[in-house]
């Protein structure tokens, strides 16, 4: 391909730009860890350097065992995994349902779940409360996994549904005839064939259980049922905030998104573009 | 017996996620309905319908305008922003005379999977009086006057929240701009290059309408996403200072859970609803219908 000519000062400007964005993307994650790893003395100078000057690990050790971060972390653990596993089987009976059966009013709670996506936290969260509250399940894990189970389930089942759809029903067809039910070809034939989509879709829910702050902030007051993204703020006193140790605990429970999220990049993108398209 | 088997079968597979659906989002929406015509406060658990009461003072008190208007800088600046600076890093990932994209392009989603908390936290330390790294740039550039407070003044707190949301959310952009773009066929960029079209005239008559229905309903996720956010503004500024920051989520959180007033946060919540369902539909049809208009 004959590729447009550019003058050098369209280069120069070109890698300018380029290198603005990604300043401004990754500067604040540099910065974040090497917060997280400074002296407090430092962190709190009035003229900070870029590249650190002093090194220390307390404010792991502060966020781990003084703050006890550990337990929130626990929490959150318990309550996501629980949740993604709910969420992923419930949608996946619906997705099967949605994909590969026809049935009377289909159309109709398909069209009901793409609506639901559109229905704010804030407009239900009040009410949800309130039955929390009767039930006595505040200040429990339990109100915060039920929350959670009612609101990733409906973008679950949308990226389910199309991962489903995409594995072929000649398959299927052929574990029938060999004399399988539909619900053993659902989960011998169906399951492990859509399995990477199954995959990432339970990673985008573990995202997004993870770092829930609304809910999380509104229904639990208890220290000891506190979630990850709520417990940093332990960190924040009355005389000051001390930035090193919330910073570490900010590296902290990012990690297992991270790392999550690293592993299944790919599907992680077509998630999104699947979204933005439903 | 076995074709009846055979038609309850899919019933019985959607049973489960109806009721998840029922109880946990659509009995307590319409119990939120029905509360913003009561006057249901933690004092007064005995309620009574009161008609359209609720909505009468939200709108006569004026807290509501305020959080509207707080919302509407939000969101406004927030989009811009975002469509911005995800326009220009989809076109400078997608531009052959650049190299290094690559390391770029696998963490550009990284702002996107760190926690929410986590982000408003960073931003607020990036700011900092007087620490913040940023905060001495901006000084250091005679940006903000000395011994100036970014967080005690309204427009800039605004904008520091702005900031933290907009780096958070404009990976999404550029990434799915990005995927678009790259599905341009690259005879048609040629022949347009043969035809003698400048950069500008590929951008105007080539991509921007190839990007369009991309743009448009990313554009509309975000907005979604933005006009619902709480969680950067709560822990950056708390809706402070002296509320300059409160946006309607922000304000109705306190409503329902410092000062209890549910029927009140109820009432508020439907009036946002209508208001996000009502931009999201013009959003959608409003260009179909101009563009029937004009056709015709």
């Amino acid at each position: 391909m004959r590729s447009m000519k550019i003058s050098k000062a369209g280069y120069a400007f070109r890698y300018l730009l380029f290198g603005l964005m990604f300043f401004f993307l990754f500067f604040p994650i540099y910065w974040t860890v090497s917060t997280s790893l400074r002296e407090t003395a430092e962190i709190q100078k009035r003229s900070v350097s870029i590249v650190q000057k002093t090194f220390t690990l307390e404010h792991y050790q502060e966020a781990l065992t003084g703050v006890d971060l550990l337990s929130s972390i626990k929490n959150s653990l318990i309550l996501t995994v629980v949740t993604v596993v709910v969420t992923i089987l419930v949608g996946f009976l619906m997705g099967y349902a949605f994909s590969k059966l026809h049935f009377k009013g289909k159309n109709m709670i398909n069209s009901l779940i793409l609506l639901t996506q559109f229905i704010p936290m804030v407009s239900y969260i009040i009410p949800l409360y309130l039955i929390m509250a009767k039930m006595h399940l505040l200040n429990t894990l339990w109100c915060l996994m039920i929350t959670y189970i009612g609101c990733s389930f409906p973008m679950a089942t949308v990226l389910l549904t199309n991962y489903i759809h995409d594995v072929p029903d000649s398959l299927e067809e052929a574990a029938k005839i060999d004399g399988c039910n539909s619900f053993q070809a659902m989960f011998k034939i169906i399951f492990p064939l859509a399995k990477p989509g199954i995959f990432s879709t339970a990673i985008f829910v573990f995202i997004s259980v993870w770092q829930e702050y609304l809910v999380a902030v509104s229904f639990i007051t208890k220290d000891e049922y506190k979630t990850v993204s709520v417990a940093l703020k332990r960190f924040v006193h009355a005389h000051g905030t001390d930035w090193g140790g919330l910073m570490a605990g900010a590296v902290l429970i990012s990690i297992p998104v991270v790392i999550l999220f690293l592993f299944a990049k790919e599907g992680f993108a077509d998630n999104i573009a699947g979204g933005v398209k439903g | 017996m076995k074709s009846k088997k055979k038609t309850l079968f899919p019933y019985l597979l959607v049973i489960p996620g109806i009721i998840v659906l029922g109880l946990i989002i659509f009995f307590p929406f319409i119990r939120n309905v029905l509360y913003s015509f009561t006057d249901y406060q933690l004092t007064n658990p005995d309620y009574e319908f009161v008609g359209i009461e609720n909505y009468i003072r939200a709108v006569t008190k004026g807290n509501l305008f305020a959080a509207l208007k707080n919302s509407f800088v939000w969101v406004s600046l927030n989009i811009v922003l975002m469509m911005a600076l995800g326009m220009l890093a989809a076109f400078l990932q997608n531009s052959k005379h650049i190299k290094g994209v690559l390391v770029f392009q696998v963490f550009l989603l990284l702002p996107w999977v760190i926690p929410e908390a986590v982000t408003g936290y960073i931003w607020k330390l990036l700011l900092n009086y007087e620490t913040g790294i940023y905060y001495q740039l901006l000084q250091f550039f005679h940006i903000i006057p000395e011994k100036y407070d970014i967080f005690a003044n309204d427009f800039p707190a605004m904008l520091s929240c702005v900031m933290a949301n907009v780096w958070r959310s404009f990976p999404i952009i550029a990434m799915t701009v990005l995927a678009k773009l790259r599905s341009i066929q690259i005879d048609q960029l040629e022949a347009a290059v043969l035809d003698g079209a400048g950069r500008k005239d590929i951008f105007f008559f080539l991509e921007l309408p190839h990007i369009k229905p991309v743009l448009l309903s990313v554009g509309t996720l975000c907005f979604v996403w933005t006009f619902n956010s709480f969680g950067i503004i709560d822990i950056m500024t708390g809706g402070g200072p002296a509320k300059a920051t409160e946006t309607l989520p922000v304000f109705l959180q306190r409503e329902a859970f410092q000062y209890y007033d549910y029927s009140g946060a109820s009432t508020y919540a439907v009036i946002g609803l209508v208001i996000l369902v009502t931009i999201v539909l013009g959003a959608t049809f409003l260009p179909r219908i101009l563009g029937k208009w004009n056709e015709e």
